[in-house]
């Protein structure tokens, strides 16, 4: 089976080893490949337990091995090579203050996201897909980071008027490979700095030109500040245009389109 | 706008599992009739004033002048964070939740029984908000399946109820300016359009805000009008520019030599940043406007001429259709006010029989400048006649000593009979500030924000009030956005050495003063009375006070550990009748009370809502 996203590297498939996270390793069927005490409390809470659920390199994590910086931790999840028509795609983080990542829906785009998120101390990130007819399949990376991610105020934060440029949004579509990707100026933050409350997008969804759902993110606490999003869209919906709608918890609502 | 996505199944697990927690509460949502009738229930606190006549009264008995010595902590609840300065808010409650509001644009969500919060909300303000007396919140309003507040950052946001997750909000105006809310918001439906709608104003005089108050669809946040408030600017209604206030030419403010509207009708104020009232049998909105700006007199004035030049419609009680949001009615206490008096101070809806045995459906309202006037609701709610109606004044009095900057008002005219050399001189030539002179009541009020009870019993009003006085003097002053636009400076200062607030029961027909309670501290928190013949309020001390509602006498007292400038309510569950009220010292005082300082720096900062109760086996024993 080839990787979705292989072509994209240097050295195709084999490039991913650079990568360093890739694809979680081997494990029994409803065994945990990373061994770590969290995930079954993660489970049961994010994931609703799911029966017959088991590790699958089929869900690709790639993200680095240590975090270069906390605050911006690069990650793509691709769940192309799960079986089934992949509703959903949970994103938990073992040892964050806040694991959840996000949630994602596909819809009628690829099973892959790029994003970024904050790490507050060493630990995998796992990607679980949720398809139509087949156990829960979880796949993720063990990254190390020297933490603080979540609990350090944004940088917006050192400025006075962070709300200069807050919600500036900036998009560009690929036609030729269906990548969309977008950015929206926002501070992300935890409610875990002092004195500063949670401020955060909650949930971000692509249109297409008819104003019918292509794709939407559930976002929360994790994503890291000026939250970068790549999505993969199929060659009908690649020649746009793409509406971007996205909300906050303040109710702040933003919105843009992109064309090709 | 975009909504939040579909839940999946496993957030809603997670739902369920809080839910089930919470033993069935946030079952009911809240209808007009409830909100109309709150004056009458006790089971809930649905509105700013506990009612849309504004009383602050309940029929509940059970702690009254015999059993309140039993009055005992039942819960505390600690608002937490770094961010305590002032508490000023009334808190609502419905189906077994209190809904609180605190500073910095926060809200809980809490048991009312076991005092446990479910739920938090946090605005995320920016650092160059403006707000002049501190960040306070005074409360919020409920309706359906929501709960509103205004925002420090000039915004309402609506919320779910049942989870404090933002449902929606609307930026009204722009916070770098000087635009701020600090008030509660209130619901009215409309007789006309049958029309529910949060009602809302702003706050940000000192910044040369133009007042507005705005009607939204509590569904949407839409807005359906705008109103000025100050002469000749335009409303909205609709989305689209409708009216002018008034006059479109606004002939109460002058012109300059070329014929132009002098910069301060550019910025003149006037803004609601208080609670409204609802007249239903009218279908009237009942709100008091806030100070011209400048405060600087001779900014409105023509030369000397300021008796021809009133700042029309600032600094007085405006009476609005909700239907088109057209002024339909206007008393001004202050006609060009020279001393930020300021007409925001709540206006209660009374039953009043004036000396001679006659009755008129009444407001009651005790002015910042010191004096009480009881205004006829049904004369100025009349459509189709003269906005201002001076001559709608029934009865008037002072209620704090010493007012120097009038004599009183004229019950025939309606205006004040000023003090000659009250208005204080311009800066010589040359100099940068006027001469010294001495007013009382200070701009602070000889009442402020803190609002008054009328016991229905009793027929007397609650005033909290205050005797102090100030050195005025004017500056020079031009316009400049995002600064203070005063072109005055101030001082104040003690009047008395034993007292600078007195809680003071007064007769509205005959302005008798039956009588009055001293505290050495300025009295900042509102007030409540009871048919069990108690007035409650909270002192800048940390008490929170109880008194027999005829004659005064102090009959109870707990000390919460902070200043209490907040507005106590009290409801009954399960048989059992609540006293709540929030303590965290703050507000105006601390910030602009000159002298006061010596005071205010005694006390320490907190942020805590109390609950109390008279405990089963005391009741038993009282009883």
């Amino acid at each position: 089976m080839t990787l979705f996203l292989c072509h994209m590297l240097d050295s195709g498939a084999a490039g991913l080893a650079a990568y360093g996270g890739g694809a979680a390793p081997l494990a029994g069927k409803g065994e945990d490949p990373f061994d770590s005490g969290m995930w079954d409390l993660h489970r049961a809470e994010y994931l609703g337990d799911p029966a017959g659920w088991q590790a699958d390199r089929g869900m690709r994590v790639l993200a680095p091995r240590a975090a270069e910086d906390p605050a911006h931790v690069p990650v793509i999840v691709d769940a192309t090579d799960v079986q089934g028509q992949v509703r959903r795609i949970v994103v938990t983080i073992d040892y964050s203050p806040l694991p959840l990542a996000l949630v994602f829906h596909p819809g009628r785009a690829k099973p892959v996201l790029g994003f970024g998120v904050k790490y507050e101390i060493a630990g995998p990130i796992r990607a679980t897909a949720l398809a139509d007819g087949v156990p829960a399949r979880m796949g993720g990376a063990f990254v190390d980071a020297m933490g603080g991610g979540c609990t350090a105020p944004a940088a917006a934060h050192a400025r006075p008027d962070w709300q200069e440029g807050f919600g500036q949004m900036r998009g560009r579509l690929w036609p030729a490979t269906g990548r969309l990707r977008v950015s929206i100026r926002h501070p992300m933050d935890t409610g875990l700095a002092d004195g500063i409350p949670a401020h955060h997008l909650t949930g971000l969804r692509l249109l297409d030109g008819q104003g019918d759902l292509i794709a939407s993110v559930d976002l929360h606490e994790p994503i890291e500040e000026n939250p970068a999003l790549t999505f993969t869209l199929p060659p009908d919906l690649a020649a746009g245009p793409v509406r971007i709608e996205a909300r906050d918890t303040n109710g702040y609502s933003f919105a843009g389109e992109v064309t090709a | 706008m975009a909504r939040k996505q579909i839940t999946i199944p496993t957030v809603s697990a997670l739902a369920l599992l809080v839910a089930g927690g919470l033993g069935g509460a946030f079952a009911k949502d809240v209808t007009w009739e409830d909100i109309l009738n709150d004056h009458e229930t006790t089971g809930d606190v649905l509105m700013y004033g506990m009612g849309n006549n504004a009383q602050r009264y309940s029929t509940l008995t059970q702690i009254n002048a015999e059993t309140v010595g039993h009055l005992r902590p039942a819960w505390a609840f600690s608002f937490g964070d770094e961010k305590q300065r002032g508490q000023e808010t009334q808190a609502i409650v419905h189906d077994g939740v209190i809904y609180i509001t605190g500073s910095y644009s926060r809200v809980w969500a809490l048991d009312a029984k076991t005092g446990e919060r479910l739920w938090k909300f946090e605005a995320r303000l920016p650092d160059d908000i403006r707000p002049c007396c501190d960040v306070v919140n005074r409360g919020a309003a409920i309706y359906g399946d929501k709960i509103f507040f205004g925002g420090l950052d000039a915004s309402i946001y609506a919320l779910d109820r049942k989870t404090g997750k933002v449902v929606w909000r609307e930026k009204f105006a722009d916070h770098k300016v000087g635009y701020t809310m600090t008030g509660a918001p209130t619901i009215v439906k409309d007789k006309e359009t049958d029309r529910v709608m949060l009602i809302h104003g702003s706050s940000g005089d000192e910044f040369g805000v133009v007042g507005k108050l705005y009607a939204r669809d509590v569904e949407t946040g839409e807005e359906i009008w705008m109103r000025p408030f100050v002469e000749g600017h335009t409303g909205n209604l609709n989305g689209q520019e409708s009216t002018t206030t008034g006059d479109a030419s606004a002939p109460s403010w002058p012109v300059n030599e070329d014929g132009s509207k002098v910069e301060a009708w550019h910025h003149g104020g006037g803004a609601p940043w208080q609670s409204a009232s609802f007249d239903p049998e009218t279908n009237t909105i009942v709100v008091g406007t806030g100070n011209p700006a400048p405060w600087n007199t001779w900014e409105r004035s023509q030369g000397e001429n300021y008796w021809d030049y009133d700042s029309l419609y600032t600094s007085g009680q405006a009476y609005v259709n909700p239907t088109d949001g057209e002024v339909v009615g206007f008393y001004q206490h202050t006609p060009n006010d020279a001393w930020d008096f300021s007409g925001n101070n709540e206006i209660i809806l009374f039953d009043y029989t004036d000396k001679d045995g006659n009755t008129h459906r009444a407001g009651g309202h005790a002015d910042r400048n010191g004096f009480f006037y009881v205004t006829d609701i049904d004369a100025l709610s009349e459509r189709g006649t003269e906005i201002n109606k001076p001559t709608a004044l029934l009865n008037a009095f002072p209620f704090v000593e010493d007012i120097t900057w009038a004599e009183g008002i004229d019950l025939e005219t309606g205006r004040p009979i000023e003090v000659k050399g009250q208005r204080p001189p311009l800066p010589a030539e040359g100099e940068s500030k006027g001469a010294t002179i001495q007013v009382t009541p200070p701009f602070l009020g000889g009442k402020n924000w803190n609002p008054m009870a009328y016991s229905r019993d009793t027929g007397l009003f609650y005033i909290p009030s205050n005797d102090w006085t100030e050195d005025y003097w004017t500056e020079n002053v031009t316009y400049q956005a995002g600064a203070a636009y005063l072109g005055q400076g101030f001082r104040i200062k003690r009047l008395f050495d034993d007292h600078i607030g007195a809680l003071r029961a007064f007769d509205p027909a005959t302005g008798e003063k039956v009588w009055e309670h001293k505290e050495e501290f300025p009295l900042w928190a509102g007030t409540l009375a009871t048919a069990g013949n108690l007035v409650f309020t909270g002192t800048s001390d940390g008490y929170v006070k109880a008194f027999n509602a005829q004659d005064g006498a102090e009959l109870w007292k707990f000390q919460t550990g902070s200043g209490v400038v907040s507005v106590p309510i009290t409801w009954e569950m399960d048989g059992k009748q609540y006293l709540g009220i929030a303590s965290g010292y703050g507000g105006a005082v601390p910030l602009w009370g000159g002298d006061m300082a010596q005071l205010t720096t005694q006390v320490s900062q907190g942020g805590s809502f109390w609950v109390f109760e008279i405990p089963d086996e005391l009741l038993a024993s009282a009883n």
